[in-house]
């Protein structure tokens, strides 16, 4: 899954502009409710749990949520390698 | 005392995306009444309604036209009452008119609010068993939705205010929209209401009401079976007559009075007396004579209980008139859509006194000896300068409203 991309198609329906990486989400035009529903987006298209950080995501970069993004998918990958041996044991 | 005067309409319904295809639609004894599939996982529930889906294209296109697609992101309810309030303010000549909607108000009157935003968050947590909703499910569902969405879209920033009196609602906001004007602390004030309830938990809350009819709303027939269920909204844009005639805007009508009260007795079973007391407080109000020939749109939802009940209040109202005045029954044509019935048959009451013309009751079988009503069968001819308009809703709460023709008095 290219992250990116589904961040810029996330992100395009609330807003138009071209997100650079170190483009703020606020000057971006998301507003704080606007970021509480990507973050629900965010968790529904990648099956991530995002920190509960609320309305602070606003001052967050598009570099910044990208990398949180990737974060979260390389520790869910990284609890589905661990949790079958959990299991056994 | 200002007069108060109608001087732009708006609706969407199955009918259609606005008023000029839903009066076509209602003269040519056409009804949106046909069979839908209602499920939260498909097709499941087979029901007559009065489905708006037909016209949502053409009444939200000319909302996304005009506004970007993250200010239409609400309940279809309450994009129901926007549609409904675009093609309001237009006809009005105030759309746009930035000086004049900022000093407006909204009374708007919703019975249920956002349906499916509530019934989507359930079916994440029930059937798809998440243990989140999405963000926007309260803003989405509170009752209010609608009016502060009217309020953002079109930069109105006076009073907003919300009512929700069952299946009165808008009957109500139209009344107090009214006074409102009266009393003069506002010169314009939109009203009007809206409901989008063809969702699969409210067809199994009205179902379980055993108020249902299996096919079409036969009001005041004999064998009619229950109600049909419809949605939409219906927006009238109320204006003080001075500042409607400074403007130099078309006037329609004068809503010229209102009449409330409350049974007081049962949740869901009519009271007739209290009814007729309502009709006879919006006469004295609007200082219509009972006597003088006037066009009745009735409540007539098609359930045995409130249409006879009706009849009686009716009867009790117009001790010695009744046979001089014409009923109709609109629901018959869209279906009732609950919060905004009371606006959507006062939008088309208006209609029929500016046409001198009553649209037909439909689905009519045969009279019911305890419905003794002058009810118009097929498309009527007027001759009357006022319409008056009932809501009868569970709880007990009546509101009738009267129009009358301009300068008629």
């Amino acid at each position: 899954m290219n992250v990116e991309r589904e961040l810029q198609t996330l992100i395009g329906k609330k807003v138009k502009t071209h997100l650079e990486a170190g483009t703020k989400l606020m000057d971006a035009g998301l507003d704080s409710l606007d970021v509480i529903e990507l973050a629900f987006d965010i968790e529904d298209r990648f099956k991530v749990q995002l920190p509960q950080i609320g309305t602070e995501l606003i001052s967050f970069t598009y570099g910044d949520l990208c990398r949180l993004v990737e974060k979260q998918l390389e520790a869910k990958a990284d609890h589905a390698l661990v949790a079958p041996a959990a299991t056994i044991s | 005392m200002r007069k108060v005067v109608v001087t732009g309409m708006g609706c969407v319904s199955g009918l259609g995306a606005d008023k000029t295809i839903t009066w076509d639609s209602l003269v040519a004894g056409k009804s949106a009444i046909r069979p839908i599939s209602l499920s939260p996982e498909g097709e499941r529930e087979l029901c007559f309604a009065g489905a708006a889906a037909p016209a949502v294209p053409d009444a939200l296109r000319n909302l996304a036209a005009r506004y970007e697609d993250k200010q239409l992101n609400v309940d279809l309810f309450s994009n129901f009452a926007a549609a409904a309030t675009l093609e309001a303010l237009e006809d009005s000549g105030i759309w746009g008119d930035a000086a004049n909607l900022s000093d407006a108000a909204i009374i708007y009157g919703s019975a249920s609010g956002g349906n499916a935003a509530m019934e989507a968050g359930y079916a994440r947590l029930f059937l798809s068993r998440l243990n989140n909703v999405h963000p926007l499910t309260i803003p989405r569902l509170m009752n209010s939705a609608a009016a502060s969405h009217l309020s953002m879209l079109f930069g109105i920033r006076g009073h907003c205010l919300a009512i929700s009196s069952a299946c009165a609602s808008s009957a109500h906001a139209i009344g107090e929209a009214m006074h409102f004007i009266r009393s003069g602390r506002s010169s314009i004030v939109i009203t009007g209401g809206s409901d989008a309830s063809l969702t699969f938990g409210s067809l199994q809350g009205w179902k379980a009401l055993q108020a249902m009819a299996p096919d079409m709303c036969r009001p005041f027939s004999i064998d009619r079976k229950g109600m049909v269920l419809g949605e939409g909204a219906a927006t009238l844009v109320l204006e003080d007559e001075k500042h409607a005639l400074k403007r130099g805007a078309r006037i329609y009508a004068e809503v010229a009075g209102a009449g409330s009260t409350s049974d007081a007795a049962h949740l869901t079973q009519p009271n007739a007396d209290r009814a007729a007391a309502a009709i006879r407080a919006a006469h004295a109000d609007a200082q219509l004579d009972e006597d003088a020939p006037i066009l009745f749109s009735a409540h007539g939802t098609g359930t045995r209980l409130n249409d006879r009940s009706e009849a009686s209040a009716f009867q009790l109202a117009y001790p010695s008139s009744a046979s001089k005045h014409v009923v109709i029954a609109t629901k018959s044509a869209h279906g009732h859509m609950l919060g905004a019935t009371g606006a959507m048959e006062f939008v088309i009451a208006i209609l029929a006194l500016t046409k001198q013309t009553a649209p037909p009751v439909l689905g009519f079988l045969g009279p019911d000896p305890e419905c003794d009503l002058p009810l118009a069968l097929k498309p009527t001819k007027l001759s009357c300068h006022a319409a008056v308009s009932a809501s009868f809703a569970f709880g007990g709460l009546n509101s009738v409203l009267i129009a009358k023709t301009p300068n008629s008095g």
